[in-house]
């Protein structure tokens, strides 16, 4: 019997164009815990879409959730007071519907 | 994933609370989130500001400000003062905030022309607010969900007005005088629709301002 993890799902293939597109058109949901960092931070929903819309993708940062079964990306940016915000975000997928949900948000 | 409506939802989002009446909510894996495109909502809430009849919080002068896609430093020009005076407004999040009554004034003509509603509206929105009833008293800012869905469905893109020329137009108009006389002023420099669906939507009172 093999051992060792399940292989894990490949990442979305333009992460960094959807991101930006969703941030863009507004089209991105708070999840529950995203919601509370945020306020608990003092970072503004206007600040979020502003930095998915600028930022820059950090690939070293992405994470795969074993639970979830899901790819995590995070994006950097500063905010137009020059504060510098990390935005953590899931993609998904459904009937070529493309929705970005951020997941947390850290002020750096 | 399917949407539910829930009769009252309370959103932070913004940095202060604004209550959505029949909220669209949408439901994954067990977690229900406010299901609503990012930009129609902030236009929505910059509606009820517009009308709300009390004096303004810090978070409310921070999320204007952001809205209009200024810094602090070029926010400050505007009011002939420092970024960090706007700082210490903006700091004060949910307190009332001791502004000037005529920087208040400009705050929310600032607000009026960045939604594009027409002058001749806007003197008759500052003239309730002007006589508004208990103007220090902290209250929430309410939308209705029927709102968003009328504002998604409304094009909303040009009616986003690029801010940079938006700034001329208010220096031009400012020093000329001729800023708040001008009946049409939106149609005249920006060839654009005085807001018909805004103007609608705030004379019929679906947006509902404040809890009495």
């Amino acid at each position: 019997m093999k051992s060792g993890r399940a292989k894990r799902p490949p990442k979305h293939p333009d992460i960094l164009g959807t991101v930006r597109r969703c941030g863009k058109a507004g089209t991105f949901l708070l999840k529950i815990h995203g919601a509370e960092r945020q306020e608990e931070r003092l970072v503004s929903r206007k600040e979020i879409e502003y930095v998915l819309e600028n930022g820059s993708w950090e690939k070293s940062r992405d994470r795969y959730s074993e639970v979830e079964k899901k790819w995590s990306y995070a994006f950097k940016g500063r905010t137009l007071d020059s504060d510098l915000i990390r935005v953590v975000v899931s993609i998904e997928v459904r009937n070529d519907n493309e929705k970005v949900y951020v997941i947390t948000v850290v002020v750096l | 994933m399917r949407t539910e409506y829930k009769s009252t939802h309370t959103d932070f989002s913004n940095g202060f609370a604004v209550e959505i009446k029949n909220a669209p909510l949408v439901r994954v894996r067990g977690e229900s989130y406010l299901d609503v495109n990012s930009k129609v909502f902030t236009r929505a809430v910059l509606l009820a500001l517009l009308q709300f009849k009390y004096r303004y919080c810090g978070a409310h002068i921070k999320m204007i400000r952001l809205s209009m896609g200024m810094t602090l430093q070029r926010f400050a020009d505007l009011f002939g003062t420092t970024h960090g005076a706007i700082l210490k407004w903006e700091r004060a999040r949910m307190s009332v905030i001791k502004m000037a009554w005529a920087n208040e004034y400009l705050v929310r003509n600032l607000l009026a022309e960045h939604l594009i509603i027409s002058p001749t509206d806007v003197a008759e929105l500052n003239s309730h607010w002007l006589r508004g009833p208990a103007l220090e008293v902290k209250q929430n800012i309410v939308v209705d969900g029927n709102i968003l869905k009328s504002l998604a469905a409304n094009t909303i893109s040009q009616r986003n007005l690029n801010t940079e020329s938006f700034m001329e137009t208010i220096s031009h108009f400012s020093n000329s005088g001729e800023f708040f006389s001008d009946r049409d002023l939106s149609n005249n420099l920006f060839g654009l629709p005085s807001g018909d669906l805004d103007k609608e939507l705030l004379s019929s009172g679906k947006i509902l301002m404040v809890n009495h």
